[in-house]
């Protein structure tokens, strides 16, 4: 008798070809292009916006003669400080005009032309800000004190009183904190790839129904084979695209990373960087297999490919729930969420892999690999038991059929 | 009901099978012998296509049980099984040849050999030249043709065709009849659903005759046949209208001859008799009535009986 492995390779040979094989393909993998082309012009469009912003706007201080170099000692000092991507205004100092300094700042704000975002006058040790935003606001607070701290010591308005010697290393990566962002970073790339991937299983039933192959696939293999072919096929599609892009993303980091100035850095994983990359394409491919054979299963009771096309949205937003879950569990580790979601069966490989980057222990990864499997076959079980029942009306006892003999 | 034996290559007994409230079949038993072509015949909404997914193990029947090439599971055969759906499905995008290897393959055949006997089937049935053309660019009947070889590339044992004829021109009938008979002389056996007579009556050792969700007949076809009374037609020599009184009461005059139903005990004393009365015989023909009539005739009993059981 055939067995039920080579009937899924069957099945999944012809799935891969039929998708693989055609032009419409190509779109399909070089459909990120066209992400990252959008991501480009957007993000280059919003930098650019945001840069004229900041390069209009000021920050003024109406301020006495005196106090002016102390100021601007302070805004050197401290505008480094400020995250570039902030943009703080440009400090502009204005002689005080004593009393009617409300009104100028008040004029100033208003003005057309230059854009003022906040103006301070009035004694720094009590200065009056007026302000379009609290950032804004803040800063200039900040400028103040630092103004009024440098006087009262006595000390000249640009002299400091520490001199650090500062040397710039990488420090290897290893930080609790910096192994996080990696999991959570892991974590992302995996959901995006689920996403994008798995996704594609929920309309691959329409295609045997439309043209009727359905009835001679059910009467030539078990329905779990036919699923299992179906994704399959399906995964042998996603690794191409895998690889492709893969491959291309690992020339042009490699090219990136060599390029001079580039800071030396080392990703210091918990359980090593082979370890991961090997645990991450086995919870992806887990994590292809589960939700896409929900999404199969889902899928192939659709009678046309408009209910497939409104099946999407509630899938997505499955999709994105788990993502959130995995998500608030990678930022606790230890907690009991973080718990849930590396046990709950379809958040398992996303939370998983993100306690990879930041345990070393292996266990946990057998563990829920084993527990990812027994769900995959629960759900391809179940999909097929549900098939049998409502599109082929057939399997009285679905409980019967989900835990008895494959047929 | 015949009892199972290793000569057998399908049996059901009383299979029943409802989807919701419409119960689609109501008990069919079969019991088709080992490299027989066995036919199963009956109106449309029968339950034939049914019957026939519960004998392959496409779906389970609610009651009733049934075995195929000697399994009490149908699904542990399929290997050894060819079928043609009712509804007849292909890939589009495959090239004939992939499609007939592709379901060769299914049923454990390696892709190479499938191809390989694909060619050789194509150039058989006078389609050579379609091997390499998409499936969407052939015509109906060469698809279904492509359908049927896929079906029996891999040499099955038995060959299930549900409704095979249907959507063929003649020529392409008569290359599946031919199909057919070549497939039973390999030793397969063959077990085909339809309701046009003619096929049945030509490829058909028995057959049986579903009407209503249940076996109404079952026998070959002479049997079938014998279910209705001989037809005599008629021929007087001497007044002819007056040879009224002597026939049987179903008896057509059609201004030159006489058309009856040949009574119980024969037509020999009937004959005396109206030779006696001088009327002669100028001509006499006695036939058998067709399957068509004696198919016509069980469904419409059929109809009546469930009729008078759904009042009662």
């Amino acid at each position: 008798m055939m067995s039920f492995w080579a009937q899924m390779r069957v099945i999944a040979f012809r799935d891969f070809k039929a998708v693989a094989g055609t032009p419409v393909f190509l779109l399909f993998l070089l459909a990120p292009l066209l992400m990252l082309a959008m991501g480009i012009l957007g993000g280059s469009g919003a930098q650019s916006a945001m840069e004229r912003s900041t390069k209009t706007a000021r920050l003024a201080v109406l301020t006495e003669p005196t106090t002016r170099p102390y100021l601007q000692a302070a805004d050197d000092q401290l505008r480094p400080l400020m995250p570039r991507d902030i943009g703080m205004p440009k400090l502009v100092l204005i002689p005080g005009h004593g009393a009617a300094d409300a009104k100028v700042a008040q004029a100033l704000l208003n003005a057309p032309g230059t854009r003022y975002e906040a103006v301070m006058y009035g004694p720094l040790t009590q200065p009056q800000i007026l302000s379009t935003n609290r950032r804004s606001a803040t800063y200039l607070a900040a400028l103040a004190d630092h103004a009024v701290r440098s006087q009262k010591t006595g000390l000249a308005a640009a002299q400091r009183v520490s001199s650090p010697a500062v040397t710039i290393t990488a420090n290897g990566g290893g930080t609790a904190s910096a192994r996080l962002a990696a999991g959570q970073g892991a974590m992302f790339v995996l959901f995006l790839l689920a996403l994008l991937l798995s996704a594609q299983t929920v309309g691959t039933f329409v295609e045997e129904k439309s043209n009727k192959v359905i009835e001679i696939l059910a009467a030539a293999a078990p329905l779990e084979a036919i699923f299992m072919g179906k994704l399959l096929g399906m995964y042998g599609v996603a690794m191409l695209f895998i690889g492709f892009w893969g491959g291309i993303s690992a020339i042009a980091i490699n090219v990136i990373v060599n390029l001079p100035g580039f800071p030396a850095t080392q990703l210091d994983l918990a359980i090593g960087l082979p370890s991961f990359l090997i645990l991450g394409w086995i919870y992806f491919t887990l994590s292809f297999f589960l939700l896409g054979a929900v999404f199969l299963g889902i899928g192939a009771q659709a009678p046309s490919a408009r209910e497939v096309q409104m099946l999407s949205l509630p899938i997505t937003f499955f999709q994105v729930g788990m993502f959130a879950l995995a998500s608030s569990a990678a930022s606790q580790p230890d907690s009991q969420l973080a718990l849930f979601a590396q046990i709950f069966p379809f958040s398992s490989p996303f939370a998983m892999v993100a306690l990879g980057a930041t345990q070393a222990a292996i266990w946990p990864h057998s563990l829920a690999i084993l527990w990812q499997l027994l769900w995959v076959a629960i759900t391809i079980r179940l999909g097929a038991a549900l098939f049998r029942r409502g599109v082929l009306k057939s399997g009285p006892r679905l409980f019967s059929r989900l835990f008895g003999k494959a047929s | 009901m015949h009892s199972m034996t290793d000569d057998v290559a399908v049996w059901a007994d009383n299979i029943t099978k409802s989807f919701g409230p419409s119960q689609a079949v109501r008990g069919v038993s079969l019991c088709v012998p080992r490299g027989m072509i066995y036919g199963v015949l009956g109106p449309n909404g029968a339950g034939k296509t049914t019957s026939l997914r519960m004998l392959l193990g496409v779906i389970d029947p609610d009651t009733g049980s049934r075995q195929l090439l000697g399994h009490r599971n149908p699904r542990a055969v399929r290997h050894r099984v060819g079928y043609l759906p009712e509804e007849r499905g292909l890939y589009g995008g495959m090239t004939a040849r992939e499609a007939i290897a592709f379901m060769g393959a299914l049923r454990g055949l390696s892709w190479a050999e499938g191809r390989r006997r694909a060619g050789d089937m194509m150039t058989s049935a006078g389609l050579g030249a379609a091997i390499d053309k998409k499936i969407r660019t052939l015509s109906k009947g060469m698809a279904q043709i492509v359908q049927l070889l896929g079906s029996i590339v891999h040499r099955p044992d038995l060959i299930v065709l549900d409704e095979p004829f249907s959507g063929l021109d003649p020529v392409n009938q008569e290359h599946l009849e031919s199909l057919v008979r070549a497939e039973a002389t390999r030793g397969a056996t063959i077990l085909f659903s339809t309701h046009v007579m003619s096929h049945a009556e030509r490829l058909c050792a028995r057959l049986a005759i579903i009407a209503g969700g249940k076996r109404r007949f079952e026998g070959t076809v002479e049997e079938a046949r014998a279910i209705l009374p001989m037809r005599a037609h008629y021929v007087p020599c001497h007044r002819p209208e007056a040879a009224a009184v002597l026939l049987p009461e179903d008896a057509h005059f059609d201004g030159r001859a006489w058309t009856f139903t040949v009574p119980d005990q024969g037509a020999e004393s009937l004959l005396i008799a109206l030779i006696e009365a001088g009327h002669g015989v100028a001509g006499l023909s006695m036939q058998r009535p067709g399957l068509h009539d004696a198919f016509v005739r069980i469904v419409h009993e059929a109809q009546i009986a469930d009729a008078q059981g759904d009042r009662t």
